[in-house]
């Protein structure tokens, strides 16, 4: 696996519905919103590597 | 070279398939370049998409290296990319340029039966480095890896090179749009990533066999550089002529794993639509991506605005934005009570 450095987590929320669909994250100092669900995002698979290693916590939507 | 030799080598070529075979590797001109002409890794382990689409960067700390577009190339091409070491040093880890392809774009190579095909990498090359350097084949999900090497002869010289894996008849990536190969050329190597293996074998996956017998080493010394254009894979055991495609085609298979939906800049809008009043006081549209994404993509932003003539111009407050599944993102205005015209920019990423 090739590094990524996380520094920032936070779910974003859908206004409309509510519902959380993305993560607003900080990877290498540039931020970016990984969509919610789909492992095949190269960032949201290591986003939740970091979170099942106890090596990140997002944190919940404003 | 004979014409008896030409029509041989032609004849291998029917044989394997390899005259009507295509360039199963991305940009291989490097013609395509939407992210920029340039991209420093400094003194890092954290891999980058920088200049030319599709190729992948992967530094080392203890060393800075730029990757950059050339327009020095070879007879019959414009550009190349060069690794250029700004700041040499001991290197940590392993320098490498590399191409991840989608699982389901490998299976007709028969991986994991008895028919496994054999395919033939060729490109050009040009370095100040004369030294022995290795190139990867790996099958991520079959974890295994292939290596062999190539030297460069002359320094300062553009090269042709070609060199041949076997098929891989124990193990297949999986047949999806997930990362399945990884084809890597290593630039240097600290001896935890050529400390075992073989060359010219397929063998199971360790960091350590990565570049197994590399003597090349461009992160060492300041000004030393690496420089490739003419990547192409193609099927069987010889190379083909290199498949040049129109601009317009390459970027089409680019923007699969990128998209610049807008300039770099804050000043260069791409997208200026009028929103609609969904209920809750939103304004918001949606984005229709040019090409689908290979899955759902990364957004990130330039500034985003709202615009209402009796609400105060142009405002950055309340927006955000969503991507929705592989062919469109959506962007939001909060705390609205007229339409507004949104406007922004964004590069979507989806990228292995």
């Amino acid at each position: 696996m090739d590094n990524m450095n996380i520094t920032a987590a936070q779910y974003q929320a859908d206004p409309i519905s509510g519902t959380n669909t993305a993560i607003q994250v900080t990877i290498d100092g540039q931020e970016l919103f990984v969509p919610l669900g789909d492992l095949a995002n190269r960032h949201y698979a290591e986003i939740m590597r970091q979170v099942e290693a106890g090596e990140l916590t997002i944190a919940e939507a404003d | 070279m004979s014409k008896a030799r030409q029509l041989a080598d032609l004849g291998n070529q029917v044989d394997d398939g390899a005259v009507t075979g295509s360039n199963i590797i991305v940009n291989g001109a490097m013609n395509v370049a939407q992210r920029g002409s340039s991209y420093q890794f400094s003194n890092t382990n954290a891999s980058a998409y920088g200049a030319a689409d599709r190729w992948e960067g992967r530094p080392s700390q203890g060393t800075t290296i730029t990757q950059s577009l050339q327009s020095d190339a070879p007879a019959g091409f414009s550009k190349s990319l060069r690794y250029y070491c700004d700041s040499g040093g001991t290197i940590t880890q392993i320098i490498r340029h590399q191409q991840k392809l989608e699982g389901q774009d490998w299976q007709h190579l028969a991986y994991g039966t008895s028919d496994a095909k054999t395919v033939t990498l060729s490109f050009w090359v040009k370095s100040n480095v004369t030294a022995t350097y290795t190139i990867s084949l790996y099958v991520y999900d079959a974890n295994d890896i292939y290596t062999v090497t190539y030297t460069v002869d002359n320094a300062n010289t553009w090269e042709y090179k070609t060199v041949t894996f076997a098929g891989n008849t124990s193990g297949n990536c999986n047949n999806d749009n997930t990362h399945g190969i990884e084809l890597a050329w290593a630039l240097g190597a600290s001896s935890s990533y050529k400390g075992s293996g073989v060359n010219d074998a397929w063998q199971s996956y360790e960091s350590t066999k990565y570049a197994t017998n590399i003597t090349a080493d461009i992160g060492a010394t300041t000004g030393n550089y690496w420089q490739i254009t003419g990547v192409c894979l193609n099927v069987g055991d010889s190379a083909i002529d290199f498949p040049h495609q129109s601009y317009g085609d390459e970027l089409q298979r680019c923007m699969r794993y990128y998209e610049r939906a807008g300039a770099s800049t804050n000043t260069d809008y791409t997208f200026k639509m009028q929103g609609a009043v969904e209920g809750q006081n939103i304004t918001a549209c949606q984005i229709g991506y040019l090409v689908e994404k290979r899955a759902s993509p990364t957004v990130s932003l330039g500034t985003l605005q709202a615009y209402h003539v009796a609400l105060g111009g142009w405002t950055t407050s309340g927006m955000s934005v969503t991507s929705q599944g592989t062919r469109n993102l959506s962007v939001y205005k909060t705390s609205d009570t007229s339409p507004r015209l949104l406007r922004g920019a964004a590069t979507v990423d989806a990228e292995l």
